[in-house]
Parts: structure tokens; sequence; C-alpha cells
């Protein structure tokens, strides 16, 4: 882990002290860029060589539990193969997602700062990309990276509180802080998109002056906070800057109003005579640094659906996964449910023993 | 007009006084047509306001605050030089403005010669002020900016003077202490060896050990003297190369280093936003006092929202990305 | 663990409440670095703020005026912070007598200083703990901005901050006050004393105790009053304070009797009592002090700590 930072830290010398150094070129600097932002591509890779680590090491495990369970029956054998499975990187995702959108509404109930909520999340969410919920289960990870964003987000709570509100104690919550940090690649620091909407907020009142409702504006601006804190469990963050994930959001809520400010704000051109006529009017639009208005789009658009195809994992996926890595870890319990199911046959079916433990995480 | 040459230099030719009756008669041109009339003459015809040259067939309408004193005898040359003075204010560029390239700053000097040239014998005069007025109007900036450094490379040479007249009289009155004080030494010294000879055996002794202690007395100010010639050897003014003196940076001084956005992509405008959050917190009391600027929490908001508007993650990690995929 | 063999630990050089500082070597390309090891045993609230505040803010500024950090690596359940090595610090300069500097020295470290801060605040982030011995030296004579264990973001403006930062001499009126809203300022006003610290060579607003501190303060650079600095009557220690007059321009050009017109103008706007028209980073930059003689001095040719 310590290596990878040094990679990326090849990246962050490559700039020159004397040319100019933009706001683009400011957000260029970031960790969030350069170590949190990536291709499609490169992050389906990632979780795949995550996956296929942690998928390797448990077939390893279950072949020294056969070599070293030779009692077996065939059909206990059989068993263990067909519920012993490893997780596939969708199902990782899946789990990591639902525990994520937890992370949220448990922040929620613990009056915690919006930001803070998102920032555990992004914590949260990048740990899994260094680690796979076979090695680390999400719900051992779920307080820890809430009160860690408590303390980086200047929203420090003592330890001992902070464990009696979330009803759990201070060992598990600081038993995985370092592993934590170091899966984080020790960076913590994040840019969400909340005060850029702030920021168009206030530029869609400035270049659409006196064409806007104010009230209706208000509205706009409390759907688009929601929204955010939604796009924020999606991939959209990895791909996109807070910006651009924020116009994704605009677009999502007012489409006219977006493209109206994009076409006076950034000149887009569309096949509306009046609005041609006032975008050559914008001075900003002759600026150096003014981008592509058709590209914007296009990124804006793209990121967009990105949001819009946001997975919510069911409630009965989450029960079913963590069965899955319940027996992984612990392939004996296949047997010995078998063994109970052969003993009381005539009585109901008992529960299984990972169904039950995911209820006791939700509560 | 026929005037007799050495009339010509010595007499005004419209009063016709001459010098050789009033020494202190000064004779004034004005660079509008350059000639040649008296002092008394100029205050007489021109107080009232302007008027048409005296001269026979000069319609030039002259104004009195813009006669000058002639340097020269030749008001041809006097009337080059002005020429020359006004062009060169306007086409002040130097070598600087071209890094170096002697060939790009020599066509300059060729064309300016060429706007001076032409002005100063009447050829396309209209089109010529044309295209000084044309030039002025383009490079403003450029030329306040080189009349600024002429003016500064005056200043710093003058306190560089000054600085250096400052050290210089420091150090001479250290050197003096510094005589003083030996001078005292000396006189201790032998005074102790006098003292301690009539009580002391060995008088060889007494005197080595005197002149080791006075060697050991080190004066402060010649430790300070040694400090002060250091930074005269470091003249924190200019370095002298070539015996010409140079300003030490030839980059133009940058406050920031370049770690400044200029083109912001919005315009803070504050009145046009109506924040009623931002509003509510401008009126607390407690925020009033600490200091807090609505101002500046719009430019922060503002920035954010641009901030990273132009980075298209998926064609800048493309290279980077594949590479550590690979 | 690969990192902890990259480095060699070799001398300790100095030890905190929650760090230990070794210099040492990278390895790989023999380049002299510093490596701050945070305790990490003996908190209870798991990994400590100040380190936590490090990390996250350093990781994010690469300017030449702030000090890099280099790597971060674990090692025996301790936090490592790598960072580059820089052997002096002003406060060292400062109190060095043998050390003489001129006027274009002084102007050379505030403009390093400014940089530095400006750099800071540009990514919203208050450093909160400037001090000559957090402004360090490099060989090359580069001033950096270190010890980031104070800083924080500019937050949300409705976030309450704590008044309790700075070292008390560099601490603003508004902190001295108990302000919870204030701003990129605060850090404004400690180079205004760092500025004058440089020019009288002795710190300037030396309190005693905390209380003693607003009195010192005030002494100096006169009692702000509701006209200059409104609504200051809402601190309940205001009313409790000595009344002085503010100091003329005449007091002030002889108790500063090398600096310029241009230098006094730029120290009384960093030294402004009311934090709302106390200058900002850039109008500090933009100073004529700067652009007028002499030139700042050039890093590499600054006075350096003679070796003892």
């Amino acid at each position: 882990m310590t290596t990878s930072i040094n990679e990326t830290a090849a990246q962050k010398t490559a700039v020159p002290s004397s040319i100019r150094i933009t706001d683009d070129d400011l957000y260029r600097h970031s960790t969030q860029y350069r170590i949190w932002s990536f291709t499609p591509e490169r992050l389906t890779q990632i979780r795949t060589e995550i996956n296929a680590r942690a998928g390797a090491k448990v077939e390893e495990e279950l072949k020294n539990f056969f070599a070293s369970h030779l009692d077996l029956s065939p059909e206990e054998k059989e068993a263990v193969k067909s519920k012993a499975v490893p997780v596939t990187t969708h199902e990782e995702l899946l789990l990591v997602n639902y525990f994520a959108r937890m992370i949220l509404s448990f922040a929620g109930k613990m009056n915690l700062p919006t930001e803070v909520a998102a920032t555990a999340v992004a914590f949260f969410r990048r740990f899994f990309l260094s680690n796979s919920i076979l090695d680390f289960p999400p719900k051992e990870v779920f307080h820890t990276s809430l009160f860690f964003a408590c303390k980086t987000e200047n929203y420090f709570i003592g330890v001992e509180s902070f464990a009696k509100k979330a009803k759990t104690t201070t060992e598990a919550i600081l038993k995985h802080e370092f592993k934590l940090l170091e899966s984080l690649n020790f960076t913590l620091m994040n840019h969400h998109p909340y005060k850029a909407l702030h920021g168009f907020f206030l530029d869609i009142q400035n270049v659409l002056s006196s064409r806007v409702d104010m009230s209706y504006m208000g509205q706009v601006y409390t759907n688009c906070k929601r929204s955010i804190s939604d796009a924020l469990l999606t991939d959209a963050v990895y791909f996109y800057t807070p910006p651009q994930i924020t116009l994704a959001i605009l677009l999502m809520e007012d489409e006219a109003l977006m493209m109206r400010y994009m076409q006076l704000k950034f000149g887009l051109q569309v096949e509306d005579e009046e609005a041609k006529v006032q975008s050559t009017q914008d001075a900003d639009s002759q600026s150096p640094i003014t981008i592509n208005a058709a590209k914007l789009l296009e990124v804006i658009k793209s990121c967009k659906s990105v949001i819009e195809n946001k997975i919510i994992p069911a409630k009965d996926d989450a029960v079913k996964i963590t069965a899955k890595m319940h027996y992984c870890q612990k392939p004996m319990a296949v047997v010995q449910r078998m063994k109970r199911q052969r003993e009381a046959s005539s009585t109901a079916a008992t529960p299984l023993p990972g169904e039950a433990d995911a209820k006791k995480q939700k509560t | 007009m026929v005037v007799d040459d050495d009339e010509k230099k010595d007499m005004c030719p419209i009063c016709k006084t001459d010098r050789y009756l009033s020494p202190d008669m000064r004779f004034l041109v004005n660079p509008e047509c350059y000639h040649k009339i008296c002092e008394s003459c100029v205050d007489r015809i021109f107080s009232l306001g302007p008027a048409q040259c005296p001269y026979e067939g000069c319609d030039k309408i002259l104004r009195k605050n813009k006669f000058k004193t002639q340097v020269f005898d030749d008001v041809k040359v006097e009337k080059e030089v002005d020429i020359r003075k006004r062009v060169f204010n306007v086409f002040n560029k130097t070598l600087d403005d071209f890094d170096g390239d002697l060939q790009a700053h020599n066509k300059y000097l060729e064309e300016v010669e060429d706007i001076v040239y032409n002005l100063d014998n009447g050829i396309e005069v209209a089109s010529t002020e044309e295209k000084l007025r044309t030039y002025e109007e383009l490079n403003k900036q450029l030329i306040m900016a080189n009349i600024k450094r002429s003016r500064q490379d005056l200043d710093s040479f003058e306190q560089r003077q000054k600085f250096e007249k400052e050290m210089k009289l420091k150090k001479r009155q250290l050197e003096r202490q510094i005589e003083e004080e030996e001078l005292a030494n000396r006189e201790w010294a032998r005074r102790e060896i006098i003292n301690q000879i009539s009580t002391a055996e060995d008088p060889e002794d007494v005197i080595a050990h005197v002149k080791k202690t006075v060697k050991l007395k080190k004066s402060s100010a010649r430790r300070k003297l040694e400090d002060l010639n250091k930074v005269l050897k470091n003249n924190p003014y200019m370095t002298v190369s070539n015996g010409l003196m140079k300003k030490k940076d030839v980059k133009p001084f940058t406050p920031f280093n370049g770690d400044r956005e200029l083109h912001k992509r919005y315009v803070l405008s504050e009145s046009h936003y109506d924040d009623p959050f931002i509003k509510s917190l401008q009126s607390k009391k407690e925020y009033i006092a600490s200091g807090f600027r609505a101002d500046l929490i719009y430019d922060r908001m503002l920035t954010e929202a641009f901030m990273g508007l132009g980075c298209i993650i998926s064609e800048e990690m493309q290279t980077t990305q594949l590479s550590s995929v690979s | 663990m690969i990192a902890q063999t990259e480095y060699s630990k070799e001398k300790k050089v100095g030890e905190g409440t929650y760090a230990v500082v070794y210099v040492g070597t990278k390895l790989s390309n023999e380049r002299r670095i510093a490596i701050k090891e945070i305790k990490t045993s003996g908190f209870k609230d798991g990994l400590d703020m100040s380190a936590i505040r490090e990390v996250k803010y350093l990781q994010e500024m690469q300017h030449v005026n702030v000090i890099e950090l280099v790597d971060v690596f674990m090692a025996q359940k301790n936090l490592n912070l790598v960072l580059e090595f820089l052997p002096a610090d002003l406060e060292m300069i400062i109190k060095d007598t043998s050390i003489l500097f001129t006027q274009a020295d002084i102007k050379s470290w505030l403009l390093m200083t400014l940089r530095g801060v400006h750099h800071c605040h540009r990514n919203f982030i208050l450093h909160r703990d400037l001090k000559p011995n957090n402004l360090l030296l490099a060989p090359d004579g580069q001033l950096k901005l270190a010890d980031f264990g104070l800083a924080r973001n500019m937050g949300s403006p409705q976030d309450f901050l704590t008044s309790n930062v700075v070292t008390r001499w560099y601490r603003a009126p508004e902190l001295l006050f108990g302000a919870r809203h204030y701003t990129g300022a605060v850090d404004i006003w400690s180079v205004g004393i760092i500025f004058a610290e440089l020019m009288l060579r002795i710190p300037y607003l030396p309190g005693k105790d905390d209380i003693d501190q607003i009195d010192v303060t005030f002494r100096a650079l006169g009692t702000p009053t509701d006209r200059d600095w409104p609504e200051i009557s809402t601190f309940g220690t205001y009313n409790k304070i000595q009344v002085y007059p503010p100091p003329s321009r005449e007091e002030l050009r002889r108790r500063f009797i090398a600096a310029t017109e241009n230098a006094l103008n730029l120290m009384c706007g960093m030294l402004t009592m009311n934090p709302h028209k106390r200058f900002d980073p850039t109008q500090c930059l933009t100073s004529e002090y700067f652009v007028e003689l002499p030139e700042p001095t050039t890093p590499s040719e600054l006075p350096k700590l003679t070796p003892k």
C-alpha cells in the first residue's frame, strides 16, 4: 500500500513552479483527482483483481479444509461446495453499496453534518477498492469509517460517546482505524459537490438574473442536495469531477433550466435564435479557459447516465451475500447445519446462521 | 524673409532688439513652426491668448505655454531633437523587450528612424502621425511600464548611492573606533608591563603574557566591520557587471509566481445573489465581529463550482492508467 | 511493510508530545529527509487529530513554500510522515545575533511566507499556527510553511471554530476575544507580527499570558472601537479592557526605523484590528513594498545559520 503512494507521487512532481496554476490545475493536484479518479476500465480492473485475489484465497482455504476433514460424507462435501462459493465482483459491489447507503441514513439519525456523512461514504467505498469484503466484513468497517470521517472533517466526537450513540464498542470502532487510513493511501481530503452546488446556485442567479423565481430556485437547491447524496453512492465520483456531477444533477432536476444556463454561460449552440444572440453577448465565453460547451454537455450527459444507473441492492441480496461470506469463512458451518437439519427433520427449518447474522447487522 | 546669418543669430526678427544691446535677452521657439522670437515679444503677443505667428507667411496659431528655450543654435537640429524625444517617448522599447533578439530590435529601430525622418522632413505627416497615435493606443501598457522602468533605473541608482554612502560612513566610524581602541590597548599594555615588571622576576614572561591578553581582546567593532564588509560585498541593490549597472533579476517580478487563477470562470456579483442562508449569517453580531465576509464565502463557493470543470478524467487518466494496467 | 526499509532513521532531533522527529536518508536516492514518527499509543480516541490534520493537508499541497510530504507509512503500529529535510527555521536566524540581515532579506522571507499562506488559503486551508519557528528554511534558501497540526479547512460558514489556536504572541485580536467564526485573516495577523519581528529582531508583542497579550497588543496598536470594528462589543472580554490610543504614523516610524513608507503600509494592513478590513494575501502580495527597491534577495543568497 505504501508504495502506491510513491507511484502517484511521481505525477505530482511534474508541475514546474513557473507556469500558471489554474483552478483546474489545483483540482489536478488534489488527491481526489490523483489517486481516486479512474477510467471505468481501470475501476473494473481494480475490483476484479481484488475479488480474484480474495476468491483464490477462499479456494485455497477450502482445499485445506477438505484435506483436513477427510471424514466428510460425499453429500456433505457437495453441500459445502455448493454453499461456500466465493462472492463475485458484482456481489461485493452490491454489499458495499448496501452498507454505504446505510451509512447515510445512520449519519442522518445521528444528526451528523452532510459533509461528514459524505466523507464517511467515500472512505468506506474507497476502503473496498483495496480490500475485499471476504477479508473485511463491511459491518466491521462501517462505524470505523463514520467515526474517522468525524475526525477528519473537524467534527470531533469522543470515541466513547460515539460508541454509545452508535450502540457499539470503542474497540470495534478503533479496530480497523489504521487499516482504513492505510487503505485510503493516507489521503483524507474530499471535495464533495455540495459546495459546487451552492456555487452554481449563485451563478445561475447571476447569469439568468431576474429570469428565475427565487422560491423555485430554493426548491431546486434542496432537491439537488438530496440527489448529490444519492450520486455519492455511484461510480460517478470516480469518473467525474464535483462540478460535472453537480451540473449532471441540475440537468436531471430541471433540464430546461440547465440548458438555458449552459447556453448563456458557455455559449452552448442550440436551434433557438434568441439563445444564439444572447450567447454571443456573454463575455465569459470568450475567455481562454472556457470549455467547449458541446463537449461539456456530452460529459455531463454521460455523468447523468452513470448516476441514473445507480444500484440499489435489495435487503434479500445483502442477506444472501452475507450468508455466502459466512460459509466461505466457516465451511464447517455448512456441515453442522446439515447435521442439525437431519437431527430435527420433523421440526420447522431453522434460519441459516448467516441470515441471522445479517439481520443483526441491520438493527 | 531675407536676413543675414549673423543678424539672425542675435537679433529678434520681430522687435529687432539686438543681443548686444540687451544681454539678458532670451530667444524662445514654439514647436509648431520653430520660428525664433524673443521673450519680451512672446509676452507681448501671446499673453492674451493664442495668436498667429508674427513671421511673415506663417499661419500657425501659437500658445504661450508651448514656447520653450532654444537649446541648439540650429533650429533644424532643435526640431529634430524634439521630434525624437516625442517619438522615443512612445516607441520606448529596449533590447530587453525583444528578449535580446538583436535583429528584431534593429528592425524596430529602423522603423522608428523612418518615422522620425518623415516627421522631420514633412513626408506623409498625416499618415505618420496616425501611425504614432495608433501605436500609442495599442501599446499604452508597455509604454507606461517602460517609462516606469527607466525611472526606476534612475531611482535605484540614487538609492544605491545613498546606501553605499551610509555604509561607507559607518565603515569609517568603525575604523576610527578600532584605531582608538588599539591605541588604548597599547597604552594599557605599556602601563601593565611597567607595573608588573617592578614586582615580577622574569620581564620576558610578563611582556609575553600582556601581549597575549591584548591579542585576545578582539574588539567588537572589528567583528562588526567584518560583517559590514560582507554586506557591502553582497550589495542588495545592484550587481555590477562589465562596469554596467544591471538589475539583479532579468525576470519581471511576479508576486504570485504563477500561483493564481487570472481567468475566473465567473464574475462575482454580490448584488445578484439572493442567498437567504448567507444573508442571515451576515446580519448576526457574532459573525460581523469575527470578521465574516459574505464576499469570501460567495467567492469560495463559486470557485468550487468551477474548479475541475475542465478536467475530463476519462481522457486525462487514459494514458497514466493504461500504463499502470500493462 | 516495504516502506520502512526505504528510509533510514539516523538521529533523533526532537521529541514533542505526540511525535518524535528523526533525521534520515531515503536510501534509493540518498536524499536527506526528516521522519516524524507519530506516537499512537495512549490516545483513547484513536489516531490523534494533529496527525490527521498534518497528513490531510500536506497531501493536498504542492508549493515551493510549503513543506513537502514525501511519503507516509506505517511501521510497528506507528504512523510515520516522511518530510523534506529542512535544517533551520526563521526563529534561529532572528535570534542568532552574529547574523546581519538587510531589508532585502526581510522582504524575501516575507514574500515567501506570503506566497505559502496564499497557497494555503487558495486551497481553503487555514494554517492557524504561523510563527517564526514554523517557517523552515531549506538549504537553497527557500522558506517553507510547516507544522500543519492545527490547520483546518475553511469549512462551511455555519461551522464553529475553536479560538484556542495560534501561539500566543502571534494571535490575532479576534482570537484573543474568543471569536468562533473567524477567517483567513488570523493567519495574516501572524504574518504581520512576524514581519515586525524581522525588522525589530525581538518579538513584537510578547504577552506573558493570555490576559497580558490583550494588553500588550492594544498598548502597541491602540484599542479598537465600535467605530473601526463594528460589533466588537459583542465579545464579552472587550468591555473589561484598558483603552489605549492608536500609535501615530510618526511613532511607528520611530519604532521601525529602517522601514520604508510602503513597508509600514503593508505592516499596518496586516495588523489592522478589524479582521474584516485586514489585508488578504492578494492585497499583501500586490503591495508596493514588493516592487520598490531594494528587490527581495534571491533565496540562495539569503543569510544562513553559521554552523557551530
